[in-house]
């Protein structure tokens, strides 16, 4: 746990999330690079071809993590926790590497399907270099929120029950709005 | 998600759609990659 439960915050405590934003943002940059790299072999392909493959990806993953396809096909992800010698190095570099591997999106479990059509998006409508790196800043950003929340919600204790059931996340709506919500969005990058 | 911090998702939200709208790519990246950042807050 980076954060000790029940204490007041501290400037410690926000060099530690700053540490672990720092950490998720440069995990999801480099993974955003990567797939933006990638995206020059779809160089050929004409924009009706990508939307069809966004469409058809999309519905892909969808059937790999809820559908027909569960247990036939696994998507890609580290299907373990990322390991607590992580932090043998120290608190704050800790902190980063466990950003970095929460942020890469690939060396942990990856519960939505909101990422991987990022990724899609990414690879088929080949953005500029400028909004792949945003996309990765953005990616990183939103990784860290949660611990953010639970650090100044936990500054005041009757908060810190609503932090944990948002972190959790088990609204079951959760999954399916926010991979239609990227995918909504994937649309603007496309026309 | 809850009524109480259902608020942090008003601003990735808002910027796909003012993307849409304005067909601003980089408020639609910007709000799309915060949505999946977002929708991941259950694997910490």
């Amino acid at each position: 746990m980076l954060l000790p439960p029940n204490r007041r915050r501290s400037l410690y405590d926000t060099k530690v999330i700053a540490a672990y934003w720092g950490g998720t943002t440069t995990g999801a940059l480099l993974s955003a690079l990567s797939v933006w790299v990638l995206s020059g072999f779809t160089e050929p392909l004409g924009m009706r071809v990508r939307i069809v493959l966004l469409l058809t990806g999309t519905v892909f993953v969808w059937l790999c993590r809820h559908g027909s396809l569960v247990g036939v096909l696994a998507l890609p992800e580290a299907r373990r926790q990322i390991p607590s010698q992580v932090f043998t190095s120290g608190i704050y570099r800790g902190a980063y590497q466990f950003g970095f591997e929460m942020g890469t999106g690939v060396r942990t479990y990856v519960p939505s399907i909101a990422p991987y059509i990022l990724l899609l998006t990414v690879w088929l409508v080949r953005p500029t270099l400028a909004t792949a790196l945003l996309v990765g800043c953005g990616f990183g950003l939103g990784r860290a929120i949660p611990m953010m929340v639970m650090m100044t919600s936990q500054v005041a204790s009757k908060d810190s029950g609503i932090a944990a059931e948002f972190i959790r996340g088990k609204d079951i709506y959760a999954t399916p709005i926010t991979g239609l919500l990227v995918l909504l969005g994937a649309f603007t990058l496309v026309y | 998600m809850n009524y109480r911090t259902g608020w942090l998702w008003l601003l990735p939200v808002g910027l796909i759609i003012v993307g849409l709208l304005t067909k601003a790519e980089a408020l639609a990246a910007l709000g799309i990659s915060l949505v999946a950042g977002l929708s991941l807050a259950g694997s910490i």
